[in-house]
C-alpha cells in the first residue's frame, strides 16, 4: 500500500492544466505566466475556454478581473481536477523491458559487489491491478480522515505488488515517458481483482485502523467518565439528602407524639407522608444509581460508545490493468579477485522478486545486510563478512 | 500504567468497513479508453486528495456571490468539526453570523458524505428562513415541516423543523426512533429548562454530531449554561448541585472559579464578540414618506375594511383571504380587484357571502385613477436617476399584480426595467439581477428576493407595500445592506395615511427602532414573541379586526409596540448580561 495523495503545488497544478487541456485538444498560446486558451467546439468537457486567458499564479485572488487563476484550489483548477477525475476511472499499461532500466535492489547495490552485467531475458507476461483507493476513517473525536491509496496486486497469484504501486504512480507523473496501452480488464476480472484488493487494502491500513479506534475509545471514555463522576457526585448529594430527610422525619414523628391537638397531629402526619414520599423516590434514584454503578453503566456506555465507533469507507477511484514482463535477470558479479554469474526472478517495474538470505548463517539480505562474496558462496555482509 | 493503555481489543469500539461505489467503477470495465486520459485521471485523483485532511475543502466549492465568509466563521466551524468531538455550542454574540457557521459546517459534511441524516430545529418563526439560507448560500436542501410536500420526519433525510412540531404528539415517536447523524438546534436557550418536553425531546434524541446555536446561553441564572452543556456533554460539569457549588458565587449569583469553567468550556463552546471581528456596516438611512390618500382610495379602503371585519366575525376559517385583502388595498387596486374578482366568480348556483360588499369594493377600485403612492413612488426614481449610478433602484412589492402596474408604469416613463418574481427560474433571476447591475434602471422584485441575492451594487430601495412581519421587512433591506455594501443606504418606505401601514410602521416599526436592527436582533425579539404565545403577522391582523373605533386601534397598535419593546430591552438585557460574564473568557485554543 502507497499513499498517493501528491502535493498540490503551483508547478504540478500548472503541470496537469496544461496536460489536461492539450487532453481536450486546446490551443494554448504561452506568453510567460499567461496562457490564450481555445478549445475545439466539440470538446468533450464543461470547460468553456474561447481565448480565454489564464495566469499561473500562487493565490487565485492575485488575478485582474477576467483573468482566470490556475493557483492551487482556484475554482477552475477545481473544476478541471473533478471533470478529470470522474472521466476515465480505468484504463490499461503495459511494461516493457525497453522502456525501463533494469532495476537492482539496495542489497546488492548497497554492498562490495560490483555489478559487471546484468540482462533481463523476459519469459512471460504478467498482469496486475493497479488501483487507487479513496479511505475515510470516520468518528466523532476526530471527525475524518481521508487518504488516498495504491495497491496493486497480481492478477494470477493475488500477492501484493507494492513495488508495482510505486512505479505505476511515478509513471503516471512523469509526462515524458510514453508507456504503451495494456489489455483492458472485463467486468468479472476487475471485480474479481478489487475484491483482492480490498482484503490487501483493510489488513494495509489496519495499524491505523487500530490507532485511531485506541483514540476513539479514550475519548469515548473520557466522555463515561465525565458521566461516571458525575453520577457519582449525584449519589453523594442524595446520601446527604436521605440523611436529612431522615432526620426531618424523625422530627415530624416528634411532633405526632408530642402533639396536643388533633389538627396538630394531622399536620405533622400530612408532613410526614409527604417527607417519606420524597425519602423513597430518593431512594429509587440511589437505588438506580447504584445499580448503574454496579453494572458499570451498561446503557450510557452502549450509547456513549456507539457515537464513537468508527467507519471505514474504501472506494476505489481508479483501476488499471498493467501487463508486466516477467523472467530471468541474470547478473555478473564481482568482487575483485571472485566474478561469479547469479539469476535472479525478476520482473519489469517490480525488480528482484526474491528475497535472498545468506548461504552461510541465513539471515535474510537487506540494505543494512548487503551482499557479499565469499569465494563463490553468497553470504552477508554483516552477518557473516570480514 | 494509564488505564487505557490496558483496553483489551475486547474494550475497543465497534469498527464497520464499508467499501463503496465499487458498482460504478465496474460499469466501466471493459469499455475502450485512452491512456493519456485515464493517466490524467489517476493524477486528477491524486491531486485532490493532496490537501491537508483538516481543512474545510468544500470552501472552494462555494459560490462567493452567495456567501461571504468571514475569518471568524470559517474558524469556528473548523473547530466545531475537528476540536470538539462532534458536539459543540456555537454562542457568537448576536450578529456574528451563527447560522453561517452551521451551514459551512453541514456543506462541508455533505463533501465528504457523512450527513446521511440531518436534523435542524429551530423556532416556528425561523424554520423557513432556515430553509432558504441553507439552500440559496450553501446549496443544500432541506424540507421544512411547513412544506406541502412534507411527509414526516421518517420520510426526509434532510429535515428543517419547528422544535415544538417535533416533540408533539404526532411526530415525536418518528423524531425518536432515527438514528440522526446530525442535530442542529438555533435558540438553544429556549431549551434550557429541563423540566419541559423540549429538553425531554433533547435529551432523547439520538445522533453523532450536534451544533446548538445561541447569543446567550444564560438566560435567567448561570444553572442555564449548566442544562444546556449537559445536553451536549453530560457529565462535563458534574451535577447541578456540584456545579452550583464550584461556579456560582450564592450569595451574588456570580460566577467564580472562572478559570476552571474556561477550560471546561473550551472543549465544547465557541464565542467569537463582535469587537473582535471586522464586521462593519455603512449607515443605513431610512425614511417613511406618507400621504394623505384620494378619497376615491379612502373609500377603497373604508370598505375593504368593513367587509373583512364582517366576514371575519361570520367565518374566521377565511382568515388568510382576508389578510391578503387588507394587505392589497393599499398595494394597489390592481392587487386588490384580482383576488376580490376571484372570491366572487364561484361555481354556478352557490351564493356568494356578501356579495354586494364585494361589487362595492370593485366599484371602488374603478374610482381610483392614479394610485397616491404610484405617483410618489416616481418622484424617488426620479431622483435616483438624477443622483445615483445608472440610476439603480429596487421596488418591493408582495404582490405580482402591483409589480405588475409598476413595471408598466415605469416603462412608460422610459425607465429600464427588470421585473424579478418567483416564477423565474434559479437562471433567469441570475440573469436579471447581471442586467440590472449593467443597465441599471429600476428592479420591480416581489419577496421571491430573498437571502442570497447579492445586490450591494445598488443602494437605494423602496417598500411600496410593507410586510407585517418586521423579518420580511429586514430581509429585503438586507439584499443590499450587507457585508461589502460600500455607500451609504437609502431605504424609502411608501404609506397612505390612517391605513394599516401606517400603524404597522409608525405605531410599531418606528416606535422600537425596528428599522435599525439587525437579523439576528430580530430574530431574538420575534423568537421571544412566538414564546409568549404570538405570531406577529396573526396580531397585527386580530387587533385591526377587533378594533371598535380609531381611538382603540390606536390603542392596540401602541400596546403591541410596549410588547415588543419589552422583549427588546429583555432581549439587550440578556446580550449584556452574556456580554458580562463571557468578558474576558478566551475560548479559543489553548496556550498550553
Amino acid at each position: 500500500m502507497t499513499d498517493a495523495a501528491l502535493p498540490v503545488t503551483e508547478r504540478a497544478v500548472e503541470r496537469f492544466t496544461e496536460a489536461y487541456l492539450r487532453s481536450l485538444g486546446a490551443e494554448i498560446e504561452k506568453r510567460g505566466r499567461q496562457w490564450t486558451v481555445t478549445l475545439p467546439a466539440d470538446a468533450d468537457t464543461a470547460l468553456e475556454l474561447d481565448g480565454d486567458v489564464l495566469e499561473i499564479v500562487s493565490d487565485s485572488d492575485e488575478v485582474d478581473e477576467g483573468v482566470i487563476a490556475i493557483s492551487p484550489e482556484a475554482p477552475f483548477v477545481e473544476r478541471m481536477l473533478d471533470e478529470s477525475a470522474d472521466r476515465t476511472p480505468i484504463g490499461s499499461l503495459s511494461l516493457t523491458q525497453d522502456q525501463f532500466e533494469l532495476k537492482l535492489p539496495p542489497w546488492i547495490t548497497g554492498g562490495t559487489v560490483e555489478v559487471v552485467d546484468g540482462s533481463f531475458t523476459p519469459y512471460y507476461d504478467r498482469r496486475a491491478l493497479c488501483a487507487l483507493f479513496h479511505v475515510g476513517i470516520e468518528t466523532v473525536s476526530e471527525y475524518q480522515t481521508e487518504e488516498l491509496h495504491a495497491v496493486a496486486v497480481d492478477l494470477n497469484d493475488h500477492e501484493e505488488r507494492p513495488r508495482l504501486a510505486e512505479t505505476y504512480l511515478d509513471l503516471a507523473e512523469d509526462d515524458q515517458r510514453d508507456p504503451s496501452e495494456g489489455r483492458q480488464f472485463d467486468e468479472q476480472t476487475l471485480g474479481d481483482a478489487i475484491e483482492t484488493a480490498n482484503e490487501v487494502l483493510e489488513s494495509e491500513i489496519a495499524p491505523m485502523v487500530r490507532d485511531t479506534r485506541e483514540r476513539a475509545t479514550r475519548a469515548a471514555e473520557v466522555e463515561l467518565d465525565e458521566y461516571r463522576q458525575f453520577v457519582q457526585q449525584r449519589r453523594e448529594e442524595i446520601d446527604e439528602e436521605l440523611s436529612r430527610l431522615n432526620d426531618r422525619i424523625e422530627d415530624e414523628t416528634e411532633a405526632i407524639d408530642a402533639a396536643t391537638e388533633q389538627a396538630e397531629r394531622v399536620e405533622a402526619l400530612r408532613k410526614r407522608k409527604e417527607l417519606q414520599s420524597e425519602l423513597d423516590d430518593r431512594r429509587a434514584e440511589l437505588d438506580d444509581l447504584t445499580e448503574q454503578i454496579e453494572r458499570n453503566f451498561p446503557e450510557k456506555r452502549r450509547e456513549v460508545r456507539e457515537r464513537h465507533d468508527l467507519t471505514v469507507r474504501m472506494r476505489p477511484v481508479s483501476a488499471t490493468s498493467v501487463s508486466y514482463e516477467r523472467g530471468d535477470l541474470i547478473l555478473e558479479l564481482t568482487t575483485g579477485d571472485a566474478t561469479v554469474e547469479k539469476s535472479y526472478s525478476y520482473a519489469i517495474g517490480v525488480g528482484v522478486m526474491e528475497e535472498p538470505s545468506c548461504d552461510r548463517c541465513g539471515r535474510q539480505l537487506t540494505w543494512e545486510n548487503p551482499l557479499a562474496l565469499e569465494r563463490s558462496h553468497f553470504i552477508g555482509d554483516a552477518c557473516c563478512g570480514d | 500504567m494509564k488505564w487505557w493503555k490496558q483496553m483489551s481489543r475486547e474494550n475497543l469500539v465497534e469498527v464497520e468497513f464499508r467499501h463503496e461505489d465499487e458498482d460504478a467503477l465496474l460499469a466501466d470495465a471493459g469499455e475502450s479508453s485512452s491512456l493519456v486520459e485515464h493517466l490524467l485521471s489517476v493524477q486528477a485523483n491524486r491531486l485532490q486528495a493532496g490537501q491537508p485532511d483538516s481543512e474545510l475543502r468544500s470552501l472552494s466549492h462555494l459560490d462567493e456571490e452567495n456567501v461571504k465568509l468571514l475569518e471568524h466563521q470559517v474558524d469556528a466551524a473548523h473547530r466545531a468539526l475537528f476540536e470538539m468531538d462532534g458536539k459543540a455550542l456555537l454562542a457568537d454574540e448576536v450578529g456574528l453570523g451563527k447560522t453561517i457557521e452551521v451551514g459551512m459546517i453541514l456543506k462541508e459534511m455533505h463533501y465528504r458524505g457523512t450527513d446521511d441524516a440531518v436534523l435542524i430545529l429551530t423556532p416556528a418563526q425561523l424554520a423557513q428562513q432556515w430553509q432558504a439560507e441553507m439552500l440559496e448560500k450553501f446549496g443544500l436542501d432541506f424540507t421544512c415541516n411547513y412544506d406541502d410536500d412534507f411527509a414526516g420526519f421518517d420520510a426526509h433525510d434532510h429535515v428543517i423543523a419547528s422544535i415544538d412540531t417535533a416533540k408533539s404528539d404526532r411526530h415525536r415517536s418518528t423524531v425518536l426512533a432515527r438514528d440522526w447523524d446530525v442535530l442542529v438546534l438555533d435558540e438553544a436557550h429556549y431549551v434550557k429548562n429541563e423540566d419541559t418536553d423540549r429538553y425531554e425531546l433533547l435529551e432523547k434524541l439520538s445522533y453523532d454530531y450536534a451544533f446548538f446555536l445561541t447569543a446567550t446561553p444564560i438566560q435567567n441564572d448561570v444553572t442555564d449554561l449548566y442544562n444546556i452543556i449537559s445536553l451536549l456533554r453530560p457529565g462535563l460539569f458534574g451535577t447541578r448541585e456540584a456545579f452550583r457549588n464550584y461556579f456560582v458565587n450564592k450569595s451574588q449569583e456570580t460566577l467564580v472559579n472562572r478559570n476552571e469553567l474556561q477550560n471546561r468550556l473550551r472543549k465544547v463552546m465557541i464565542r467569537n464578540r463582535r469587537d473582535e471581528t471586522d464586521i462593519d456596516f455603512t449607515p443605513r438611512n431610512v425614511t417613511t414618506r406618507t400621504f394623505e390618500p384620494s378619497p376615491a382610495e379612502k373609500d377603497l379602503y373604508q370598505s375593504v375594511t368593513d367587509y373583512v371585519r364582517t366576514a371575519y366575525g361570520e367565518d374566521q376559517g377565511q382568515k388568510l383571504v382576508l389578510m391578503t385583502l387588507q394587505k392589497e388595498v393599499v398595494s394597489s387596486p390592481e392587487a386588490l380587484k384580482q383576488t376580490v374578482e376571484r372570491q366572487l366568480d364561484v361555481e354556478d348556483g352557490k351564493v356568494v357571502a356578501h356579495a354586494d360588499q364585494l361589487n362595492r369594493i370593485l366599484d371602488c377600485v374603478d374610482a381610483v385613477e392614479t394610485p397616491t403612492k404610484l405617483e410618489s413612488v416616481q418622484r424617488i426614481t426620479s431622483e435616483a436617476r438624477e443622483r445615483v449610478d445608472k440610476g439603480r433602484v429596487i421596488v418591493f412589492t408582495q404582490f405580482r399584480a402591483t409589480q405588475q402596474k409598476l413595471i408598466e408604469t415605469f416603462a412608460d416613463q422610459g425607465y429600464t426595467t427588470h421585473p424579478f418574481h418567483g416564477g423565474h427560474s434559479s437562471d433567469e433571476k441570475e440573469e436579471i439581477v447581471e442586467r440590472f447591475e449593467e443597465e441599471g434602471g429600476v428592479l420591480v422584485s416581489t419577496d421571491a428576493m430573498n437571502e442570497g441575492r447579492n445586490l450591494q451594487f445598488c443602494n437605494v430601495m423602496v417598500n411600496y407595500d410593507l410586510p407585517w412581519n418586521p423579518m420580511k421587512v429586514e430581509q429585503r433591506i438586507g439584499r443590499i445592506h450587507r457585508i461589502g455594501q460600500e455607500r451609504e443606504v437609502y431605504v424609502f418606505n411608501i404609506a397612505l395615511e390612517d391605513t394599516i401601514e401606517e400603524y404597522v410602521l409608525e405605531r410599531l416599526y418606528h416606535k422600537i427602532d425596528l428599522f435599525q436592527q439587525s437579523v439576528g436582533e430580530l430574530s431574538e425579539i420575534l423568537t421571544r414573541l412566538e414564546e409568549t404565545g404570538g405570531n406577529f403577522e396573526d396580531e397585527v391582523f386580530e387587533r385591526l379586526v377587533s378594533a371598535d373605533s380609531e381611538v382603540e386601534l390606536e390603542n392596540d397598535f401602541d400596546a403591541m409596540a410596549i410588547d415588543l419593546q419589552e422583549q427588546r430591552d429583555l432581549a439587550d438585557k440578556l446580550e449584556d448580561f452574556n456580554k458580562g460574564v463571557f468578558e474576558g473568557f478566551d475560548l479559543g485554543d489553548s496556550d498550553d
